[in-house]
Parts: structure tokens; sequence; C-alpha cells
């Protein structure tokens, strides 16, 4: 196993105290293998994929286990973390613009990680990053590496930005939101070129995303997140097409659909999403639910294992997945 | 027969960019290129394009934000860039825009009372009290409590706040609200009330959108036109049902294909156009086209009638 993440909890300081924005988050990843997480705003969703990489803002608790080839991840010390950080696990970002450094060449850039970690010359790196360059299929590969961020359309950085967190071949891929920024065409480019990454080399790829048709397209496996907590996991296609879990459920529904007759209403879920960390005893959901009962909102979630490796977390699904 | 609600004719903007050098003239981007279209009244009209396509600068120019640099445009008939100053406050009455961002779009220092009445300030024939009577209307049109108009933009959620930006939008009881991506801020679970706030708005207020968007979905739920714009012209138009299930322009077809579907789990891989050089006076699309043909590269196609309702600007229509 790559990496298996087991009862993860993560608390932020607020002014008020430690709020717990993640909790009880549970999920393994195999090499080669691709993970979707899905959520809203407040979900925790990238809050998880933060703590996976030990970047979480300062003050932040984190506590259960982050197993990362059989090292457990939490409380690893910052020099260590350094070392796998861009070599073992990298992760990309939703604006490369500003993830990028403006006044640095790309190429250098991408570069860095091989002299940091690979210890490589100046001359050699920079060769290296244009090879890289060229296998995210950027055009004029030497050109794009001597350009600034600026000179770059908005593909073109993302493209540079999986150059970078390629260059030391990591075994784990986190990205957060990769395309929201780009146009769709561009979208389908990069959600194809992450995935023919991944199937060359084994990498396994974490994609955090609110949008559950590009999970959908990419990933094997999905874990749907709400306030803070997982709602359902399992193999992407059962759960899209199945939903168990009312959230999911209400969140299928909520989309408009390419054929739907004109005027049709959406089902739309009536308040708005609930913060990471709302309704710690119970059920984050049980505001919006049009299943609650009282004792959803005061019932620590149960588990329900499905089969084909389904989990449903919620009060009203029955070991055999239907609703009480 | 009375004048259609909304006319472009030909409209074309261009914007200066800064000079390469200090003597070099500006170079000049054209950022519209001679767009034509009709919205009847009660036909919501919709613009899909990529970044860059132009599709926020038309919007802005039909909202008289933007003064073309050729071109025209009547609402209900009347010239809108030959109006004087006072004139135009006038006519915006009939015409009032959403903007995507519902963070930016609200002065996070009033009270939602005044954001909701700010359009009609510039209504000297509205008086105090309709004012009031128009903004509690408004607020109780898009679902907001008449408690909540004393209070401020921070106290609402997202969803929320969009919804404060509609009913602005509507205080004026305007023809024609423009919107610029008005749900692509929001989370999945409360774009839904944005979508059906906006549809019932279109059948019980008879309002109609112009609206832009780059979800497909969102488009052919709310529009029953459609224009698909790529580098500042339109490239296809026509009904938003049919242009979406049969696409006749290879920009559309690419368009349509890219978007994610949940029906298809792990789809074909989007074909890389072949890199090819731009002809000046060739195709804009004719780079990027699968289906390009040497002819694509020398002329550019006009847009032109495929049937009574669609059109399309392609040498070889699919």
């Amino acid at each position: 196993m790559l990496l298996e993440v087991i009862d993860l909890a993560v608390d932020l300081p607020t002014p008020q105290g430690l709020r717990r924005v993640v909790h009880d988050v549970s999920f393994s990843l195999d090499a080669g293998e691709s993970l979707g997480i899905v959520g809203e705003s407040g979900s925790g969703k990238t809050m998880t994929a933060l703590a996976l990489m030990a970047l979480l803002p300062d003050g932040a608790i984190v506590s259960g286990a982050l197993r990362f080839l059989g090292r457990d991840l939490v409380g690893l010390p910052e020099a260590e973390m350094r070392k796998l950080r861009g070599d073992q696990i990298a992760m990309i970002f939703q604006e490369p613009m500003t993830a990028l450094n403006p006044i640095q060449r790309v190429g250098r850039q991408v570069a860095e990680p091989l002299r940091l970690h690979r210890g490589m010359d100046k001359a050699a790196a920079w060769a290296e990053a244009v090879r890289l360059l060229e296998r995210v299929r950027l055009r004029e590969p030497e050109r794009a590496a001597k350009a600034y961020p600026f000179a770059l359309s908005g593909g073109e950085r993302q493209r540079a930005m999986i150059a970078m967190a390629l260059a030391c071949a990591p075994k784990l891929l986190i990205a957060d939101e990769p395309t929201t920024a780009l146009d769709v065409t561009v979208q389908a480019r990069i959600l194809d070129l992450i995935a023919a990454l991944s199937a060359q080399s084994a990498m396994a790829t974490l994609l955090v995303s609110h949008d559950l048709a590009v999970v959908a397209r990419n990933c094997r496996n999905v874990l749907i997140l709400y306030g803070g907590t997982v709602m359902e996991s399992g193999p992407a296609e059962a759960v899209l097409s199945d939903a168990r879990h009312p959230y999911t459920k209400a969140l299928l529904d909520a989309r408009p659909r390419a054929n739907a007759p004109r005027g049709e209403r959406l089902r739309a879920i009536a308040g708005s999403a609930a913060p990471a960390g709302a309704n710690p005893q119970g059920c984050p959901f049980a505001g919006r639910c049009p299943l609650t009962l009282d004792a959803c909102r005061v019932t620590p979630l149960p588990t329900v294992a499905l089969e084909g490796g389904r989990r449903v977390r919620c009060l009203r699904v029955g070991a055999d997945g239907r609703l009480t | 027969m009375s004048a259609p609600l909304l006319e472009v004719v030909d409209l074309v903007k261009d914007y200066a960019l800064p000079r390469p050098s200090w003597f070099a003239p500006r170079p000049r981007l054209r950022a519209v290129d001679g767009v034509s279209l009709t919205v009847a009244t009660g036909r919501s009209f919709g613009i899909v394009g990529e970044s860059g396509s132009g599709k926020s600068t038309l919007a802005r120019a039909i909202m008289a934000l933007e003064s073309p640099t050729a071109g025209m445009v009547r609402l209900e008939g009347r010239p809108l860039f030959t109006l004087t100053q006072r004139e135009l406050r006038a006519a915006r009455a009939d015409m009032q825009m959403i903007f995507q961002d519902p963070y930016g779009s609200l002065d996070p220092r009033q009270r939602v009372r005044r954001i909701v009445a700010e359009p009609l300030l510039n209504l000297a024939h509205v008086k105090r009290a309709e004012r009031e009577a128009r903004v509690l209307e408004a607020l109780s049109a898009v679902g907001l409590a008449a408690s909540d108009a004393e209070k401020y933009p921070h106290e609402f959620s997202g969803g929320q706040r969009q919804r404060i930006a509609i009913a602005r939008a509507l205080a004026t009881r305007p023809k024609l609200v423009v919107a610029d991506e008005p749900v692509s801020a929001l989370d999945v679970s409360v774009q839904a009330q944005a979508l059906n706030l906006m549809s019932d708005l279109q059948r019980d207020a008879g309002v109609t959108f112009f609206l832009i968007s780059h979800d497909l979905a969102v488009v052919g739920y709310l529009c029953d036109e459609v224009a698909v714009m790529f580098r500042g012209r339109f490239v296809e138009t026509g009904p938003a049902a049919r242009l979406l299930k049969a696409p006749a322009h290879p920009y559309t077809r690419e368009l349509v294909d890219a978007a994610p579907k949940l029906e298809e789990t792990a789809i074909a891989a989007v074909p890389e156009a072949p890199a090819r050089e731009a002809a000046p006076g060739g195709c804009a699309y004719a780079t990027r086209c699968r289906f390009a043909q040497s002819r694509c590269f020398e002329t550019a196609p006009q847009l032109r009638a495929l049937d009574e309702t669609r059109s399309v600007a392609c040498h070889f229509p699919l």
C-alpha cells in the first residue's frame, strides 16, 4: 500500500479556539491508482491534501495516521518532510500563476527539484527541465523553458507546473483543482495528460475537485466529503451511477442535464454548504438533508460497508445499502 | 411589427495594446470582430466561448459600458450609442447586469437595502416610497426576507450574495438582464438554486437573459438561442437544444466533447490538434481544427445560414 490515511483529523486555530475542519477521514491509495476527493467549499478537501504535504497553516494540529510507504507522516520532522516533498510526493495547484515564481524563468523552476533532490548541476538540470517540458507536451519546450510565467497561457503554465511536479518521478501526485481556472478544451487535455503520465510510471494521483464530472472522467475511486467528513466512498463509476448517500444523490440531482426539457426545475438543495466542523456530534448534512431524523443531529456517523468496496456514512442507510 | 428587444449590428471593438517601443504605433487587438445578433423578448440568448473569445467585451458593449469601435446596439429600436448621458441613464432601467463574483460586486460597507436601491437612484421618476417598495419586491422575488435589507453583504453566503446581485438587477424591472457567468463562482449545491431562480424570473417576471457562460449545461438550461464565439466572431448560432445536440461547427463539437459528463466515465482522450501555421486570411480556428483542409487556410468562412434557424461559419460544416 502506497498511502494509508487512518482517521485523519485536522484542527485549525481560530480566534475562538481550535476548530475541527477535517475529521474521521480514512482512505488508501495503491501505486498507479487514482482517487478523486470531491467536495464543496468548506468540505475539508484542500485541508486533507495539505495535511499530506505537511503544508497546513501554522498552528494546525493533525491527528490520526498518514502512512506513506509504511512510514507515518504525522509528526515527521520538517527536515524529513522536506526530503519527501517535491521528490516522492508532489503537488499541483489551481492557479499556476500564483504557484510559479513570476520573476524566474520557467526552466529554472522546473529544474529546481532536480538540483535540490538529485543534486544535479545547473546545466544537467536545465537539460532535464527541457525534456520534462517536452514530456508534458508543451510546444517549443526550449522557448518555454526560457520564458517567464507571464508569457505562457493558463494551460501552458499548468503544463509547466506538472513538469515541475514530475521532475523527480514522484510516487504520489496531489492535484488540487488543477483545471478549475482553465477553459474546458484545455481542461480535457490537462486531465488526459495527468492520466497518461500516471499510467506510464505507476504514479498514484489524488485529484481534489468540486466537479463530480471531472472526477468521474479521471478517477477509479471517489471520496465524497461534506463538512469535513467522508459521506460516501467507493469506485467512482458505482458511486456516481448509483449513489447511496442522500448528499451524493442530492448533488447529482442538482446538476442541469444537457437534454432535460426546457423549464424543468432543478432539484436544488436548500440552504448553503455547511462549514467544515459544523455539527461535530452528528451528521454535517443533517440541516439540509430531506431524510433527516432527530437522531441524525446527535448520533456519531456510522460507517456502513457495502459490497464492491463501497462505504456509506449515513444513519438512514442499512447494511444492504437501502434506506431504512 | 415592433422592434426586437435587443439588436446588435456588425459590432467591432478594438483595444489598443502597449507600445512595443517608444516610437512604435500601439498595436490593436480586435476583441469583437463584426458580431450581429437579435434577441426577441422572452427568448433568452446564451454566448459560449473560451477565455479571450470576446464574450465579456460583447456583454459590456451591450450594456454601453464600452463604446464600440464600429457597429450599433439597439434596445427596443433605440440606438444606444447616440443617446445623451441622461437618456442613456434612463435606458439603463431596461437593462441590468449580473456579474460573476458575488463577493467583488457588492459594496461591503453598504446595507443590502442601499445596494439593491442603487440602480433606482438614477431614475428621477421613482420617488422614495416607491423605491422602498421596489427593493422589498426585488428581495422577495429572489427569496430573501424583508429583514435582510438591513444586513451587510458579509452576513450572507455566496449563494445568497448572488441573490442580492440578482435582486439589484431586478429593482428597475428591466426587460433585459445581462449575466456574465452568474453561477460559476457558486458551490454545486447552490448553483441549482440560482438557476431555478433565473428560470422562474424568465417565466414569471418576463425577464429576458443575455447569458455568458463557459458551461454548456447552464446555457442549455436557461437559453433558447445560443451563439458560439471564437476569437471575436460567432462561429455558430441556433436554437440551444439543437446546437448542443448536433454541432455543425468543429469548434462547437470540440466544446461539447471536452465538457466532462457524468454519464461517461473514462471517455476517449481528446486528440491534440496538429501544430500548423495560421494564414492571416484563413479561418481563425483552422490551426486547431481536426477537419481543416487547405481551403480553410486560404479564405475565412463567413457566417451563413445552414437552415431556417441555424448559421455556421465553416467551409465544411459537420
